[in-house]
């Protein structure tokens, strides 16, 4: 038989159906929130890195020049110490052609055994496998930019213009590849027949196909280390042992490239994806845990009359308050059985939607046991700690004090606020009446405040940071002034190249820079030499200055060359590897931009200098052309296409910077999505618990409105009267949660642009968030004080009095 | 049974200190009926309330059935209470959610007082006593003014104290059911409970023992 005090709990829950629907409500959209991001954080985290240690990544990639990788050579590397295996993986660059005179980006692995694939592993997705000798297998994620399907036939052209039409036998998952459609690239897989070495070897004409070239193919050999794989620097003297057994048969190794170990080339978007989540779930957690404080708070001082009676009965503090936090406990179990199937399903569609942006398979979708073990532990513990406090002040309040219901409250005038408030007399009466009663119960105004102030600053920062992204893409773009970038298959005659761009009409202007790279320390950076007076090129200086047409040996770094050497400063020397030569400049100047790639800016003369290229040719040109929107830098670099093959000029690639925007704008989808997400459900937890707080507030004045309606007060008086005090609330929380959200915006700017561009974002307040959020919290303010309202006034005034 | 001694309460207030009762000096024995009359502010419910540890003397002593409850901590109070007082109150103060039945089995509960198996048998005894036992099942909502208060009186004996305090037990009923309050009263007076009642009941109060007058916080 349960003790009558415990069916007063029971009868209090069942009784008040809407009270309790808006307690268990306000509680389950937390428990949901924060079951959703755990969720969701638990699994990417987990399915990501198996998904990626799955493809067993090399531990480095090691190119060497001349043509051909014999088994012998293979044979000699797996016996050099430190190497666990080895698998050789030509790699040819080259295009796609999507449509007239319309290439993309494409790079082929020749696969030498497609039943054997021990290294950077791919499975099979759909269609044929292996490919046939004249069929290429896709990457799923890059289908959509090759702009065909399985059992269509792709032109292919290498940089040197060897062409060959190949059939699309199927697609794989690389998930060790970054997502196509977010690199703006096609990857595929090609049988060995179009091994170099092995083209070599089948001169005898057996092989009907056209091969591609040799010479545009990349020997690479990737190994993998014994011992321990995520140390960089154990795999950089096994990868230099290797390089120097390859250098004692006569080859040698050009490049060394050690991808970070354990980490997916697109570990940076995730890392700041994952803290993203990982920051809106704490700020949700806090929402929620302020919301069933609001909860409690409002439910005790419901029930203060009662509390007295039970201690005139002979109610131990104890006594009364395992009954309140019993109750809590109740309503928290019965939120949590709603809110944690929900947020863990919400949390496992939104892991797959993620795993799809990056390209990961999620093979399990499960969140560990420990996830929901914590869910249910903190849905029940939050509830009751955050309860803690005002249950022990409200079980421990005398008997005096419950009856005349006024917990610890002073009287109204006591506060020198309350005097001031209190000379404001201009107000219409009803106004004033609501202005003094909002800030007399100070307890529950800021509880209110909080509460939707929380909601409205995670909301605002979401959206900052958002705008942040979005305005540094802006400036960025607005840095680049040209409008193409063709980068050619090897170096020309400057007077060559640009007497095939000159007979394009399209063109208004081009420049001919020299690239070329180097390394710093471990780290390869990229040698960018524009134009002595160039005019396209305007990125924002962080320290120092641009570069001037009469230096030399200066240099201008980007933030991740920075981030590669924290030592480097304004004005002392940047030492670079070139041509096995260490060169020092001068750092002149700082700058800012969105490639998270180590870019050293640097007048062509000295780059001359330091590599030996020629200065009368060069490899890259930038043009601005006549139409400068998308779809004239898609004609013109059609028409540049032309004019480049009719001169006989090989084209690399050629990119409009609306498409390379494009690309990066892609990369910044999951970002934005995690953003969104969290906007979207902080204002589900948000517009509930404000919903459910402000209904709560006016119940507990049901008395008062009773009074109001006894002294002669209409309905729609006591509405105004009621809604205003709403929209006081409101509009508090919302001046709150603007500068709430600053400090959030602050730390979210500086957080993700460091993980992703390596250095913080601008900070931005966008007037979107503030108007948006604004009207939503007027709206629900409105809505959800006057209905309430209109109850409290229609009951009959007697009823109102006499109201527990 | 009760014994006041030098009792005096002032409140603190905006205002300045406002003394509700002054050095008050009364014995009342075990078994008496004793009404507290006096105008509205004088200081009868202050004192009634002193004396079933609802609030605090600011000063004096006061023993109840030999405890010195002016020195018991708050929890102490709470059980003492329970065993030792019943409280009736003007607007009857039954909990909402709970019927009649389990409204009289509360304070056994609370206090531990009987098997738990054995407390909705005390509870309809009880009701029967004041003649509402055919309402034990419903919520108090369900009854007239009369019937809640006699569902009260019957909550106040739940743990059979000693003493029965009533602050205007009556004032909230037409004349007739106040008579019969009162003669319930007058049946638990010679069931050797002390009463101590305060109304403003003149008819009513003739049937007490004893009048204590209080004017300005003295015993007139």
């Amino acid at each position: 038989m349960i003790a009558a005090r415990w069916r007063k709990v029971l009868r209090d829950i069942a009784e008040t159906p809407l009270r309790t629907a808006l307690a268990v409500a306000a509680m389950a959209t937390g428990a949901f929130g924060v079951g959703t991001i755990l969720t969701a954080y638990s699994v990417l985290t987990r399915e990501l890195k198996t998904t990626y240690s799955d493809t067993h990544p090399a531990s480095a990639i090691l190119v060497l020049d001349g043509a051909g990788l014999s088994d012998a050579l293979i044979d000699s590397v797996r016996r050099v110490p430190g190497v666990s295996d080895v698998e050789a993986r030509p790699v040819i660059g080259g295009r796609l052609r999507v449509g007239k005179d319309q290439w993309v980006p494409l790079i082929l692995f020749v696969v030498r055994d497609f039943h054997d694939i021990r290294i950077d592993r791919f499975t099979p997705e759909a269609g044929a496998w292996p490919p046939g000798d004249d069929e290429v297998l896709i990457e799923r994620s890059s289908l959509s930019v090759a702009r065909a399907a399985i059992g269509d036939r792709v032109l292919v052209r290498t940089s040197d213009h060897t062409e060959q039409s190949l059939r699309v036998a199927g697609t794989v998952h690389a998930a060790g590849l970054a997502p196509g459609w977010m690199e703006h690239a096609v990857a595929g897989f090609v049988s060995k027949s179009f091994d170099p070495q092995m083209t070599q070897m089948n001169t005898d004409g057996r092989n009907q196909y056209l091969r591609l070239s040799a010479t545009s193919a990349d020997q690479q050999l990737r190994i993998i280390v014994t011992g321990d794989r995520l140390d960089e620097r154990h795999i950089r003297d096994v990868a230099n042992r290797v390089a120097e057994s390859i250098g004692k048969q006569g080859r040698k190794v050009t490049r060394i490239d050690v991808p970070t170990p354990g980490r997916h080339p697109h570990a940076a978007q995730m890392d700041t994806f994952l803290f993203l989540l990982g920051a809106f779930g704490a700020l949700t957690f806090a929402l929620s845990a302020v919301l069933v404080a609001n909860m409690i708070h409002a439910l005790l001082s419901e029930q203060l009359r009662q509390v007295g009676v039970m201690k005139t009965l002979g109610a131990s503090t104890r006594q009364i308050a395992a009954l309140y936090l019993g109750q809590v406990a109740i309503l928290a179990a019965g939120a949590l059985c709603i809110g944690i199937p929900l947020g863990i399903s919400a949390g496992r569609a939104y892991a797959r939607f993620c795993a799809g942006m990056l390209n990961a398979t999620i093979s399990d979708a499960r969140p560990p046991l420990w996830i929901i073990a914590a869910e249910v532990a903190a849905g029940i513990l939050i509830p009751l700690l955050v309860s803690l406090v005002p249950v022990y002040r409200a079980s421990r309040i005398s008997i005096h004090e419950a009856f005349s219901n006024d917990i610890g409250r002073r009287p109204f005038g006591a506060r020198r606020f309350d005097r001031w408030l209190a000379r404001i007399a201009w107000l219409p009466r009803p106004l004033m009446l609501s202005l003094r009663t909002t800030f007399h119960r100070r307890g529950r105004l800021i509880l209110t405040v909080a509460t939707l102030a929380a909601g409205g600053a995670a909301f605002i920062a979401a959206l900052n940071v958002s705008a942040a992204w979005t305005r540094t893409l802006d400036a960025d773009a607005r840095a680049r002034r040209f409008d193409i970038q063709a980068v050619l298959s090897r170096r020309y005659p400057v007077a060559d190249v640009a007497r095939a761009i000159a007979s394009v009409p399209d063109v208004v202007r081009a420049e001919y820079w020299t690239e070329s790279g180097a390394t710093l320390g471990e780290s390869n950076v990229s040698l960018v030499g524009p134009d002595a007076n160039t005019k396209l090129l305007d990125i924002p200086l962080i320290a120092g200055r641009w570069l001037r047409p009469d230096d030399d040996a200066v240099a201008v770094i980007n933030q991740a060359v920075l981030s590669r050497d924290p030592s480097l400063h304004l004005g002392g020397d940047i030492p670079l590897r070139i041509n096995e030569r260490t060169v020092r400049w001068r750092i002149a100047g700082i700058v800012k931009e969105l490639n998270p790639h180590p870019t050293v800016y640097a007048p062509p003369r000295t780059i001359f200098r330091a590599t030996g290229l020629p200065p009368d040719q060069t490899r890259s040109v930038r043009i601005v052309t006549r139409q400068r929107d998308v779809a004239g830098q898609i004609a013109a670099s059609k028409a540049i296409e032309q004019a480049l093959d009719r001169a006989g000029i090989g084209v690399a690639g050629i990119q409009a910077l609306s498409d390379s925007r494009k690309s990066f704008t892609d990369h910044l989808v999951i970002i934005k999505s995690a953003l969104i997400f969290a906007a979207l459900l902080v204002v589900l937890v948000g517009g509930l618990g404000l919903t459910s707080t402000l209904t709560l507030n006016v119940f507990e004045r049901t008395r008062e409105i009773g009074i109001l309606s006894a002294i002669g007060a209409t309905l729609r008086t006591i509405a105004r009267y009621v809604v205003f005090e709403g929209t006081v609330m409101a509009v508090l929380s919302w001046c709150v949660a603007v500068m709430a959200s600053v400090p959030i915006t602050f730390a979210l700017d500086a957080a993700t642009g460091r993980m992703f561009i390596r250095s913080t974002l601008d900070f931005v307040l966008s007037p979107t968030a503030l108007a948006v959020w604004l009207l939503l919290v007027l709206i629900l303010a409105a809505l959800s004080s006057f209905y309430p309202a209109r109850r409290s006034a229609r009951l009959a005034v007697r009823e109102a009095l006499a109201y527990e | 049974m009760i014994h006041l001694q030098g009792l005096t309460k002032t409140y603190n207030t905006p205002a300045g200190a406002f003394p509700a009762l002054r050095n008050i000096d009364l014995e009342i024995a075990a078994g008496e009926f004793v009404a507290i009359v006096g105008k509205s502010g004088s200081g009868k419910s202050t004192l009634l309330n002193m004396v079933g540890g609802i609030d605090r003397p600011s000063s004096g002593s006061l023993t109840v059935g030999g405890a010195a409850i002016h020195g018991l901590t708050h929890d102490e109070l709470a059980r003492w209470r329970g065993q030792t007082v019943g409280f009736v109150f003007q607007f009857f103060q039954l909990l909402p959610t709970l019927t009649v039945a389990e409204n009289v089995m509360l304070p056994m509960d609370f206090c531990g007082t009987r098997p738990a198996g054995q407390r909705r048998r005390r509870a309809m005894d009880l009701l029967d006593r004041v003649n509402v036992a055919d309402q034990a099942d419903k919520l108090p909502s369900a009854l007239s003014g009369g019937q809640q208060q006699r569902v009260a009186i019957a909550r106040s004996l739940a743990n059979d104290p000693p003493v029965i305090l009533a602050d205007e037990p009556t004032g909230n009923l037409d004349s007739e059911t106040s008579v019969a309050i009162f003669r319930l009263f007058g049946e638990l007076a010679a069931d050797a409970k002390t009463l101590l009642v305060v109304t403003h009941d003149q008819e009513a109060a003739s049937s007490v023992s004893r009048t204590v007058t209080i004017a300005d916080g003295c015993v007139a």
